[in-house]
This record gives C-alpha cells, structure tokens and sequence, in this order.
C-alpha cells in the first residue's frame, strides 16, 4: 500500500469533514401524536413542537409556545401537565419546560441532555410537593420552586410514561415490564411489582389503587401502599391506554378495538363493546354515563356505560381525520379530541348528540 | 399493498431472527440481508458474470472500435463476433432496480421492527403476524442496542473524553465497502476520455458518497445492511469468478493503491476479424487464469484417480 501526496490531500480533507459531518443530525427526528389536558378553564394542546392554549367554549386561541418565530425544534410527546399555575411539558431533546398558564411564558426550563444516544419520549407529572420529568431511562424528582433535581432514579429500560404520584409515593411505569413504587421526598424503591407487558401510560390512580394496561393482553388493580396485585383481566389485544375509573367501574379498550367495563374492586366484567373500526390506543373518557373511545381509523364513539351499546360513532371531521391516538378528553356537555391526520388538529363535540361544536387548526 | 408485500414480511422475519438468535437485533438483520441476497442470486449472478466477461473484454472491444472507427455496422459486426453483447448488461440491470424497492422496505421495516417512539409502537403491534409471535409481549421492548449503536438512529461515537462530537463510524465503513465493491466489479476502460468512461467514473465517485450520505442520515440498522450486503456482493463475486481473478494493484479514491483481487484483463491481439481473440472469455481465459484452472483440473483427476483406487481396493 503506497500514500502519495494526493492521498494525504484527501485524508487530511476527510480527517477535517468527519468532525463537521459527525456534528450534523445525529437523532432522526421523532413524531407523536398531539395531545390535550382541560386544566380549569384552559384546553392545552401539544403538537409536534408548539403548545396552544385553547378556550373549551369556542376553540380560540390564547396563547401558544413558542410564540410564533421562536422553537424548541423538539418533538412535545405527553400532553401538558398542570403544576399550580404552570403547564408542565416534557420534550425529546430531554427538556422539561414550566410554562405560566395564563400567559403563556416560559417560567424555567430543566435540561437533562446528557446522554445523547437515548431516544425515549420525555414526560412529565406532578405531584403537591414535586415535579418529574422522564428522559430516557432516568425519573428526575424536580423541586417545584427552582426546577433544581432533588433526587434521580435509574430504571432498567426505556421509561415512556410519566409518573403517577401521591403525597407519599411516586409510582413509576416502565418500559422493563415493571411498576416502581419510590419515596416521594428521597427517591428510595419501595416496592416493585413485575408485569405481563411493558408499562407505557401513566397508571391511573383511584382510591389507593392503581390502573394500568400493559403492551400485553392485560389490565391490572395494584395496591398503591404494598404493590400487591388485586386483579388481572384478559383482553383480546395489548391494552395500552390505562383504565379510566368513574365509580364502582373501571372502563379500559385494546389494540384490537374492544371496550371492557369490569368492577374496580374486583375485576369482574361488567361488558364487553363489540369490536370497533380499529385500535383504541388511549384511556377512554367518562362523563354523563357515557364511556368516549377513539380509534386508530378516525372514528369517535359514545357507548353506553351501564351495558356498552353504541350511543353514536362516526368518522370526525367531516371523514377527513384519521388517527385518533391521543385519549379523548369529556367534560361539560362536550368531548374534546385531537386529530393526528387531518384538516383540523382540534375538535370538539356534543356528548348528547355528537354534532361539532368547533374546530381548531393552527396557522400555518 | 407496499407494506402488505415488504414491509410487514421483512419486519416479521427480522423479529423472527431476533428471536432465534437471542434477542440480538444486529444478527438477525445481517443474518435477513444475507437471506435476501441468497434469494437474489440467480438475478445477480449473471450480472456480475456478464460485468466479468465485459471486463476482461476490454481490451478486444477497444482494439475494435478503434479498428473500425467510421464503419459503425462493421464494427457491430465484429464486436459481436468477440461475444460483446450489451444487451446482457441490461439484463444486468434488474438486481439493481429489485434492490431499489428492497432498500426502502429495509428501512422502513428496522425502523418498524425496533419502536424508539410510541407512535412507532402502534405500527409494530398492526404489523406483527399474530401466528407467528403468540407470546409477543414478551420481546417487547426490543433491544436496539449494539456495543455502542442504537440501530434505530443515526449512528454516531461518543467518546467520554469527548462526549459533544460523535464519531460516524458506520458511515465510513459504509463509503469504505461501497468504493471497495465498485473497483473490483468495474471494468477497467481503456479510453478514460470516452463519455461512457466519464460517466462512469462520476457514478463511481457519487455512489459510495451517496450511500455514506445516507448512512449518515438514517438509521445505524440501515448501515448494517449497507455493510453486510457489499461484503456478502464482494464475496459472491470473488466466487463466481475465481477461476479468472488476479491480484492488481488498484487506484482507491485519494490515489491510494491497494492490492485487490480483479478480473484478468484479455491482452490485446494484433489480429481481429476474422480471427479476433477471445482470450480472457470464459473459452479462451488468459494465461494467469489457464494456469490456475490446469493447476485445478489436476487436482481434481488426481482426486478422481485415488477414489478409483481405493474403490478398486
């Protein structure tokens, strides 16, 4: 092998590139689909990179972050979450953000970049006393005052979801098939209970039990104080979207569109909805002794929930949306649902009958 | 349709490796681009025979367009008097466009088959076949990592002692195989002022480039691929032609010159037609590639002599 003069030209050309090249991309860049939460009078909703902040009435605009010009030029995974008066979001370049729900400024921002390799969606919870954010497989415990780390803890695997806490425990759902129970004020494990599935919602939390679905054909009751199983019901494909509880019930859908009642206590099954058009990926929402469940196809639908017949169900927006991923949210006579295909990224409709009540779609 | 007819089986079939061999994502994938290129090669075996034969023709197809420069119909006679047929290169053509759908159905599918993101998630449960994973709960989440690569991204080193710069080794090896794969398969051309010549040294320099782009930008999965598919096309090559391979001194991007086995290029003959030589076809091969395969066909009665004996024993 001979080096002439030219090929130390184009070497050392190269050995200049590389670290040029080598800064550039790096991460592909990832997508979700867009997410809301109704806190108080204030709809949020977060959308590939920008948060909007939306009236539940009518649909109008207040504000939006960034504002127009600036980015945060990273994917906004999990739908905001309400700390006092702040909206707490969690990016995936591993930034957690506190935004003023009135006005829509940026209050502080946490980054935990640190690793650079991980790609886990970032989420985040809150809890009276505590913030937590999640980036790759790390929980950060944030102090609510200064956004200062109080303590952190290391799962196994990816963590997709963000806690779920009380006044003493944070409950922590992971990638690795498990659910960690941790002190609330120094981040020691308390109890950890093995699953069927990987943990990818944040677990509901009801009356000192928690539920969950798991990537595996179950749902689960846990006992928050000892981590002890209480039931575990089968259902025909993976339950993502943890189980919404609304008195002695606890309703929950799978990835094969199925609609399950059973009793919280128990686990025993109330019904079981006819198949839907496609998958249900998110928590359904009750409200008026109505379950709503949105599919993967676009469809919204209201079932009873004493026995789960079908009140209403059709293609939103004017059969255009495609792709209802996110959980519906219902309250006060209207059920709030985000679209990730389609012409309008919002919409809302009547519970009672199903008719649009307004629509949203962001300039540009 | 595209995902019914690639996308789902390759993702399937990547998890099913995945599975068989230990949860390692990286063996199942090159153990599947392998699969694909055993499945390719009655396609890319008479393309890399015609590229062979086209190659140590060289020298003969020149002598004959020289010879004949203002009789264009003589010289199409003669040419085709030596075996030159470039009908048969476009024949050749086809596992290069076969592998154009088949790259795209790989990435799509290495990003299907290990979900860095939820959405992603949702895609894998609808394309898995639910016959073919009873207990798919259990792989999940699929373990994409691989000594320092998380096979879903782009792949970049980070160093401890320099952890804002990471060093994109994949891509390298990349552009390395590419170049490697085109200077032994590319016949040699005798004119380099030739448009055909010209055109084909600019394809030479944009295609490694091209795929160290992508490499670059996609997925490490995909690189993986890349990688494992130019070595599995050199070592393919080096087999159907080993009879008539020699080892050359070879000009590398940057005027680097390295030893590489290349076919034997006919030397020129002084007289063409009628009696044009065909040395160096696979009838008529040159002296190097003549002395090899006595030196075989030796070996061989040899080998058939003492079987005969010992039968007779």
């Amino acid at each position: 092998m001979r080096i002439g003069l030219k090929s130390r030209y184009v070497f050392t050309l190269l050995g200049m590139l590389l670290p040029l090249l080598s800064t550039c991309g790096g991460t592909l860049p990832a997508t979700s689909w867009p997410n809301a939460t109704l806190v108080a009078d204030t709809l949020m909703v977060s959308n590939n990179t920008a948060v909007y902040a939306l009236s539940p009435d009518n649909g109008t605009l207040r504000w939006q972050f960034p504002r127009e010009g600036d980015r945060i030029a990273s994917q906004l995974y999990t739908a905001p979450v309400q700390y006092k008066n702040w909206a707490l979001l969690g990016s995936d370049n591993k930034h957690a953000f506190a935004v003023n729900i009135e006005t829509g400024q940026e209050e502080w921002r946490f980054d935990a970049s640190g690793n650079r390799a991980g790609t886990a969606p970032a989420a985040a919870s809150a809890s009276a006393t505590m913030l937590f954010f999640t980036a790759d497989n790390t929980l950060h415990a944030l102090r609510p005052s200064t956004g200062v780390p109080a303590w952190t803890f290391q799962a196994e695997e990816e963590l997709w979801a963000a806690p779920a806490a009380d006044s003493e425990r944070v409950y922590l759902p992971g990638m690795d098939h498990r659910l960690t129970a941790l002190d609330i004020d120094s981040g020691s494990q308390l109890w950890q209970q093995e699953l069927d599935g990987a943990l990818a919602d944040t677990p509901t939390l009801s009356e000192g039990t928690l539920y969950l679905g798991a990537l595996a054909k179950h749902a689960y009751a846990i006992d928050a104080a000892t981590g002890r199983k209480k039931w575990r019901v089968d259902a025909a494909g993976w339950v993502w979207g943890s189980p919404a509880v609304a008195g002695d019930k606890a309703y929950f859908a799978d990835l094969d569109g199925n609609v399950y009642a059973v009793d919280a206590e128990t686990g025993r099954a109330h019904w079981q909805s006819p198949p839907l058009d496609s998958a249900v990926r998110g928590s359904p929402a009750f409200d008026n002794d109505t379950v709503f469940v949105a599919t993967d196809g676009g469809f919204l639908y209201a079932l009873d929930a004493t026995n789960g017949n079908r009140r209403w169900g059709f293609q939103v927006d004017g059969n255009n949306a495609d792709r209802l991923l996110a959980d519906p949210i219902a309250a006060d006579g209207l059920v709030y649902i985000t679209a990730m295909a389609g012409e309008n990224l919002v919409l809302a409709y009547q519970q009672e009958s199903g008719q649009l009540a307004w629509r949203f779609q962001p300039e540009g | 349709m595209w995902n019914q007819l690639i996308i789902f089986p390759f993702t399937n079939t990547l998890l099913l490796l995945y599975g068989w061999l230990g949860n390692s994502f990286v063996l199942s994938l090159i153990l599947l681009t392998l699969l694909i290129r055993l499945l390719l090669i009655p396609l890319t075996a008479k393309q890399q025979k015609s590229q062979a034969k086209m190659q140590a023709m060289q020298p003969e197809i020149k002598r004959v367009q020289e010879k004949y420069k203002g009789e264009p119909e003589r010289m199409q006679k003669e040419l085709k008097k030596i075996g030159y047929n470039p009908a048969s290169m476009l024949g050749g053509c086809l596992p290069m466009l076969i592998q154009f759908p088949i790259l795209i159905g790989m990435y799509r599918s290495i990003l299907r088959a290990i979900p860095a993101a939820p959405l992603q998630m949702v895609d894998l449960y609808q394309a898995a076949y639910p016959s073919w994973f009873p207990d798919f709960h259990k792989m999940i989440p699929v373990n994409r990592r691989f000594l320092w690569m998380d096979l879903s991204q782009p792949d970049r080193l980070y160093l401890p002692f320099y952890p804002n710069v990471g060093i994109p080794i994949l891509p390298v090896l990349v552009y390395l195989t590419t170049v490697l794969q085109q200077k032994m398969m590319t016949p040699p051309t005798a004119d380099p002022t030739d448009q055909s010549a010209q055109m084909q040294r600019s394809m030479m320099t944009m295609m490694p480039l091209m795929f160290a782009f992508f490499a670059l930008q996609f997925s490490s999965g995909l690189s993986i691929y890349f990688i494992t598919a130019n070595i599995a096309t050199i070592a393919q090559y080096m087999f159907l032609n080993r009879e008539r391979l020699e080892w050359n001194n070879v000009k590398m991007p940057g005027g680097l010159r390295l030893r590489l086995p290349t076919i034997a290029a006919a030397p020129v003959t002084s007289k063409v037609s009628p009696k044009l030589s065909t040395a160096g076809t696979p009838a008529n091969p040159t002296p190097a590639a003549e002395k090899k395969i006595s030196r075989r066909k030796a070996k061989r009665l040899r080998a058939r002599k003492a079987k005969g004996g010992s039968r007779k024993r």
